[in-house]
């Protein structure tokens, strides 16, 4: 089965593996999961402006993949009151992470990883399996049907 | 590896109190998560959204637990200002005639209003706005250490004061006057990497608005060197910040010749060779302004004004746009409760309410989750509001008119919109 490896720095937390959601837009919670307020185990990706990519795709027990954060500390708020009813990502893998993800990593135990030798939001396609090893700073991806 | 000071290390062995350990637990484990050295004493101020004062899952910190140390009399060690009050969204003048659940109950009102008293007690300055900035009567001075969380906030502390700030103001910050010191705090990651050049001098407040937000998608994380934009008024420094950081990342950027930290292009590089150039011209505003432009049909039903909340410049403008007209439909004007003082003083507020707009401070449609008038096509004049918006009415697919203030205003008193550059 041919894999792809993505290898990067060590980043924050341990290992994950699940169904990638590759979101070409940078995230800000706050605005593009609006959703959140009115039912909190269906968040949902909600706003066609700021990320079309995956509007109307749930991140729950995934491996999210997108280029950056954006937007204020609100974020952090968010992601912990899904991560209380279970339906935090599984794993974050982005091309630079945004100092609100990262911090958002660290206080809710999801393994992230960045700066990869390859653009993640190119080489991983939604459905694709990923395996994140952040303490090694790798990434292994098993393409999607192979 | 974060290195304590003596101090630091008796805080966090419990000497100094059960709160003075808890917010010092919190503060290693998010300085050894960002990789930083050591704290930093705040020499300036800090600022927390009342309601959620702890963004952090493992390190809550209770309405009980405040509520128990403002009774012993504790107090903030920093100057500690409120922004808006989240989780939900809290409207602080204007609410007895909102028209909306659940802020128009007294007995909700009066509670939440309670609940800040604690926090205000330990010195909280109850400016209860995004832009808290604007009216908090005291500022940073270039170079302090700060700890900010508001989006559009950020480059306000950084770029515009010259002050120091990452994305964590919060509670903990507040009560022991430290924050890690990474990031924006070390003078060399504050230099400008990418060179922003504007085609054209910008002119209205919108067209800072739509440039923020080009230059937001254009630069990721890094900080650009901003030059041709011309000499900003505040009002349009507030909305190019909040554009930069919703329709992008910036935290942190330098205009040359008139941010603190770029007297000069040269002064501003990280090194001899800039890591990316662009130009941002008509082409780039034009594109930003489509893609906030959602609505399919020219009739809209809501026009919702100032975000960030307006300021008193901003009021007045609307105010005597609307005198002696009548809004065909429902209009909100939002500002911070110290401008909403000012209006009422300088007639404002009369002439609003006298079109039938309500003049409403303290929160916005999207932090009270579209607890707003019914809307079919929502018309605004900021980028933020206008993206953040569509987030939120889901499921239903929520037309949004952006464009100039008095787009906006027309739209209020005829009901349809005719933007400025829509036909451009």
């Amino acid at each position: 089965m041919a894999k792809i490896m993505l290898t990067g720095h060590k980043g924050i937390g341990g290992t994950a593996e699940g169904e990638a959601l590759v979101c070409q837009e940078p995230i800000n919670l706050m605005a593009d999961t609006g959703n959140v307020w009115t039912d909190l185990r269906d968040t949902t990706f909600t706003n066609k402006v700021g990320t079309p990519s995956v509007y109307g795709e749930r991140f729950a027990g995934k491996v999210l993949v997108f280029p950056t954060g954006k937007g204020g500390i609100f974020s952090t708020n968010i992601m912990m009151d899904v991560a209380t009813v279970g339906c935090a990502p599984k794993a974050i893998v982005n091309v630079m992470a945004h100092p609100v993800w990262a911090t958002l990593a660290i206080v809710l135990n999801i393994p992230l990883v960045d700066r990869l030798d390859k653009d993640p939001c190119t080489v991983i396609e939604t459905g694709d399996n990923v395996k994140v090893d952040a303490r090694r700073g790798i990434v292994e991806v098993t393409k999607k049907g192979s | 590896m974060l290195q304590l000071n003596t101090e630091e290390q008796r805080i966090l062995d419990g000497s100094h109190g059960h709160m003075a350990q808890k917010c010092m637990e919190f503060l290693v484990a998010y300085g050894e998560a960002a990789g930083a050295e050591r704290l930093v004493d705040i020499d300036g101020t800090v600022d927390i959204h009342p309601n959620s004062v702890s963004w952090v899952g493992d390190f809550p910190i209770t309405q009980e637990e405040i509520e128990e140390l403002a009774r012993k009399g504790e107090k903030f060690k920093v100057p500690t200002y409120a922004n808006k009050p989240v989780n939900p969204g809290l409207i602080i003048d204007g609410w007895e005639t909102c028209g909306t659940r659940p802020n128009n109950d007294p007995d909700y009102h009066n509670k939440c209003m309670q609940n800040l008293k604690p926090l205000i007690q330990m010195g909280m300055v109850p400016t209860l706005s995004c832009d808290y900035y604007l009216v908090s009567t005291f500022w940073p001075t270039q170079g302090q250490h700060c700890s900010w969380g508001e989006s559009s906030a950020i480059p306000w502390c950084n770029a515009v004061l010259g002050a120091r700030t990452n994305f964590d103001g919060c509670f903990q910050a507040a009560y022991l006057g430290r924050i890690p010191y990474y990031d924006l705090h070390v003078p060399e990651n504050r230099l400008a990497t990418i060179r922003v050049e504007s085609e054209s001098v910008l002119q209205s407040d919108m067209e800072y608005d739509l440039f923020g937000w080009a230059v937001g998608e254009f630069c990721g994380m890094d900080v650009p060197a901003i030059v041709g934009v011309g000499s900003p008024k505040i009002n349009q420094l507030v909305k190019m910040n909040s554009a930069l950081c919703t329709g992008g990342q910036v935290r942190m950027y330098h205009i040359v010749g008139v941010t603190p930290e770029a007297p000069t292009l040269e002064a501003t590089k990280k090194s001899p060779k800039w890591a990316k150039q662009a130009a941002i011209g008509r082409k780039e505003l034009r594109a930003a302004y489509e893609l906030l432009n959602t609505a399919k049909t020219d009739e809209v039903d809501f026009v919702y004004l100032g975000c960030p909340h307006y300021s008193i410049e901003e009021v007045q403008k609307v105010a005597w746009l609307l005198e002696g007209k009548k809004c065909r439909i429902s209009t909100w004007v939002m500002t911070n409760p110290a401008t909403y003082r000012l209006a009422e003083m300088m007639g404002y507020r009369a002439m609003i309410e006298g079109a039938g707009a309500n003049l409403l401070s303290g929160t916005c449609a999207c932090e009270l989750r579209g607890e707003c008038p019914p809307t079919d096509v929502f018309a605004t004049d900021s980028a933020k509001q206008a993206y953040y918006i569509k987030g939120h009415a889901h499921p239903k697919e929520l037309g949004v008119c952006y464009g100039t203030t008095e787009d906006c205003v027309k739209a209020a008193t005829t009901g349809t919109w005719q933007g400025e550059w829509r036909d451009t």
